[in-house]
């Protein structure tokens, strides 16, 4: 028998690798469906939904503002860093300091920066423009060098101009379309800030849910929606100066924080307890270094990893069936549909998601799975339909089903694949903020550390999740090599 | 442009320095809280003479640090977050607690499929079923419902129950339990008794099976700084104003029916339960 090293059979390979990888976390995942009485509770959820309501919610006009000016500001800074650090990108230490900030889900990095800075804008604005950064600079690299002009060309010389022209300007309209779907997600973050208690939509939302008053909480995310769904008419690339200064003017920037917390912060909080003993045990420090291991960090790695490789493998097969119902080239006009129904899945906070899926079949790592899954879904599902739009066809193409399963299926499959390891890294980061619900993620230990305010202990079990989303990274990097599938940019 | 913020931040700063905030833990209805508790900063404001403004918080946690960093001077606190942030600031001490927290209790809430009935103590039926507790750093709904389990079984809850969890706060305790996604709950007996009398609760679905021993629990904290920030008296002026409020519309967003007098000293045994399940 002989094999030919096709790249059909790379993509058959690692397909068959997701799906066995995630049908095997699948078994060994705790996803017992409990019997559950939840149609009171999904009747008045509904019900929210048929009568939203935002008249009883105070301050709505500023959580508005508030949610899309640290959203403008924090995507402006971390855009701007992002473009300068893309050339440098190829340098192993900026590559791992980008992944390394990155890796820090934004709540994180907003809860750490409450402590320094309390509820003030610098922690919303910050809490996106870190990893944002991270984010841009990866992927602005990745789209620079796919630029036509020799990479060695601009590297070598080092003036602006030579950067400028031969660098950003090519690839201009690649940056600013890739811009404006990471502002997207800038404003889904700045909301989502609101749950642990920044002024933006978010905050609004949480109560709302929390209290059961689902016609506001409906009110709000059917405004959130129409925020995302309108976002094309007016975020404005010409206007994103005026935007900026606008936000900067509009968001109170001062902080009651004294200059001498944040050094205790620094010097003191975040350092682990027996270190700050008068004298140094080294027998305490070890069996409270331990303690944590065998408590915490090791459990928590494997529920993390038990949950992200399930939702990824679920996340996949979601993509592959919703990205067609948000193609025009397959539904024609109809595409408005599912490209409404992926907004809706791709908009609504997982934490809210899993939430619902909890009241239908019961607490377990699955309402964490699903949600994980239809939110990412929905995302590459939307990613995929765009790229399929612009797949030129031949005249003499199939339609309908042919076209779907013959044409254009195969031909964004490697974007697919490119997508579903980009996400994977997403994922993982986001599995740690579902911890919040109770799944025993690193997120649960990092969220109970803040709420019993051990931050030496947060802060730990943070860079172990950085480390642990670095390693994903350069492992996923590793297979991305492998198929060739750096050539393409993942958005 | 730098400069220019600098500025305004200073100004900012220095105009805030006289303005006395405080804020609550978020446990109680949360929805226009920020309207409810700005009347309680009105009346402050009249009682003592400063500008008083209301922040509001999200979570235990945010409460604390938020006193502890001085961004507020008065807090009402929870008992185990009154310790905890007592604990954290030197000089700092409880004024006054709700007339109702001195006997405070949780319920432990079933489903109807449980089969469950009241029982007078705590026992092994309860054990094979899932459980919830509300949030993490609740007092009524997560520290106290856990030391009469561990006093009862003497393990942790989580190898008592079945599967146990963290609702978040009180009112999604009860939704959650009311539609079986979890089997028991542990809730602050007040936000049971707001929801029944809201309608809330459907009893032929989920009820009552056990009531704690009381223990304390709310109370007023405030920082030992602020006689030297504001005035001499001030903390002693603040306490009067807290046990004075007797208008029904703002001890409504407590809701209590009056404040009275409390101390640290009042609060010890909560500390030591705290310590014992490593929350302190």
């Amino acid at each position: 028998m002989i094999t030919v090293d096709t790249t059909a059979r790379k993509y058959r390979l690692i397909s068959l690798f997701i799906a066995s990888l995630g049908i095997l976390t699948l078994l060994m995942a705790d996803i017992e469906i409990s019997a559950t009485d939840p149609m009171d509770e999904l009747l008045a959820i509904l019900a929210g939904f048929i009568s939203p309501d935002l008249s009883q919610i105070d301050y709505l006009a500023e959580a508005l503002l508030t949610t899309v000016s640290f959203a403008v500001v924090g995507i402006s800074i971390a855009a701007t860093l992002g473009i300068f650090l893309a050339p440098l990108h190829h340098l192993p230490l900026v590559s791992h300091f980008c992944a390394f900030i990155r890796s820090i889900h934004e709540l994180f990095w907003a809860l750490i920066f409450l402590q320094m800075f309390g509820l003030s804008s610098i922690t919303g604005v910050l809490a996106i423009a870190i990893p944002y950064t991270g984010i841009f600079a990866r992927v602005y690299s990745d789209i620079l060098e796919q630029s036509p002009l020799d990479r060695r060309h601009w590297i070598n010389d080092t003036s602006l101009s030579v950067w400028l022209y031969t660098g950003i300007i090519p690839c201009w309209a690649a940056i600013a379309q890739y811009t404006r779907y990471r502002f997207e997600c800038g404003l889904r973050s700045a909301a989502i800030l609101g749950f642990i208690g920044l002024p933006t939509l978010g905050y609004y939302l949480e109560t709302a849910f929390s209290q059961g008053q689902y016609n506001q909480a409906a009110g709000l995310l059917l405004l959130f929606f129409a925020m995302i769904a309108t976002l094309k008419w007016w975020l404005n690339i010409r206007l994103v100066l005026v935007y900026l200064i606008a936000a900067i003017v509009y968001l109170p920037w001062q902080s009651q924080l004294e200059f001498k917390y944040l050094v205790r912060f620094i010097t003191q909080d975040i350092v682990p307890q027996p270190l700050l003993e008068p004298t140094l045990n080294l027998s305490h420090l070890s069996q409270w270094f331990g303690d944590l291991v065998s408590g915490q960090i090791l459990p928590g790695i494997g529920a993390s990893l038990l949950l992200s490789v399930s939702a990824l493998l679920c996340c996949g097969v979601i993509a592959l069936l919703t990205w067609p119902l948000a193609s025009r080239a397959i539904l024609g006009r109809g595409y408005i549909l599912g490209h409404g129904l992926l907004i809706v899945m791709r908009s609504t906070p997982e934490i809210i998601l899993a939430f619902v899926i909890m009241l239908i079949i019961g607490p377990s790592m699955l309402p964490a799975i699903l949600a994980l899954a239809l939110h990412n879904g929905a995302i590459i599902g939307y990613l995929l339909a765009h790229r399929a739009d612009r797949v030129q066809l031949r005249v003499d193409r199939p339609n309908g089903l042919n076209l779907w399963a013959y044409e254009l299926q195969p031909q964004i499959y490697p974007s697919f694949i490119s997508l579903i390891f980009y996400r994977f890294e997403v994922i993982l980061r986001e599995s740690a903020i579902l911890g919040m619900l109770g799944v025993t993620t690193l997120g649960f230990y990092i969220d109970s550390a803040f709420e019993a305010l051990f931050f030496d202990v947060a802060l730990i079990l943070i860079l172990v999740t950085a480390a642990l989303n670095m390693l994903v990274n350069s492992i996923s990097l590793r297979l991305r090599r492998y198929l060739a599938l750096d050539r393409i940019v993942t958005a | 442009m730098k400069y220019l913020l600098l500025c305004c931040l200073l100004f900012v700063n220095s105009i805030n320095a006289q303005t006395f905030t405080f804020t609550a833990i978020p446990d109680e209805d949360e929805s226009r809280l920020r309207s409810r508790f700005d009347k309680v900063a009105l009346y402050l404001t009249e009682q003592l003479g400063v500008d008083v403004k209301y922040v509001p918080v999200k979570s235990y946690s945010a409460a604390i640090s938020a006193f502890r960093n001085n961004q507020v001077q008065l807090a009402w606190f929870g008992g185990l977050s009154g310790v905890k942030a007592r604990h954290l600031v030197e000089g700092s001490r409880a004024i006054a607690q709700g007339y109702e927290d001195q006997f405070f209790k949780s319920y432990f809430i079933a489903h109807h499929s449980t089969g469950l009935t009241e029982q007078a103590q705590l026992n092994k039926d309860i054990a094979k079923f899932t459980f919830t507790f509300g949030s993490k750093g609740s007092t009524s709904g997560r520290l106290m419902p856990e030391h009469f389990i561990r006093q009862t079984f003497g393990k942790s809850p989580n190898k008592v129950f079945k599967r146990v969890g963290f609702s978040g706060d009180h009112s999604r305790t009860i939704a959650q339990v009311q539609s079986g996604a979890w089997q028991i709950g542990a809730v602050n007996y007040k936000v049971w008794h707001n929801e029944l009398n809201a309608g809330k609760i459907d009893l032929s679905k989920i009820k009552v099976i056990w009531t704690t021993p009381t223990y304390l629990d709310y109370q007023w904290t405030i920082r030992g700084d602020v006689d030297q920030q504001f005035s001499p008296d001030f903390s002693q002026r603040v306490q009067k104003a807290l046990l004075d409020m007797s208008d029904p519309s703002l001890l409504a967003s407590f809701p209590r029916q009056k404040f009275v007098p409390a101390t640290n000293d009042d609060y010890e045994p909560i500390k030591v339960v705290a310590k014992a399940i490593k929350l302190l």
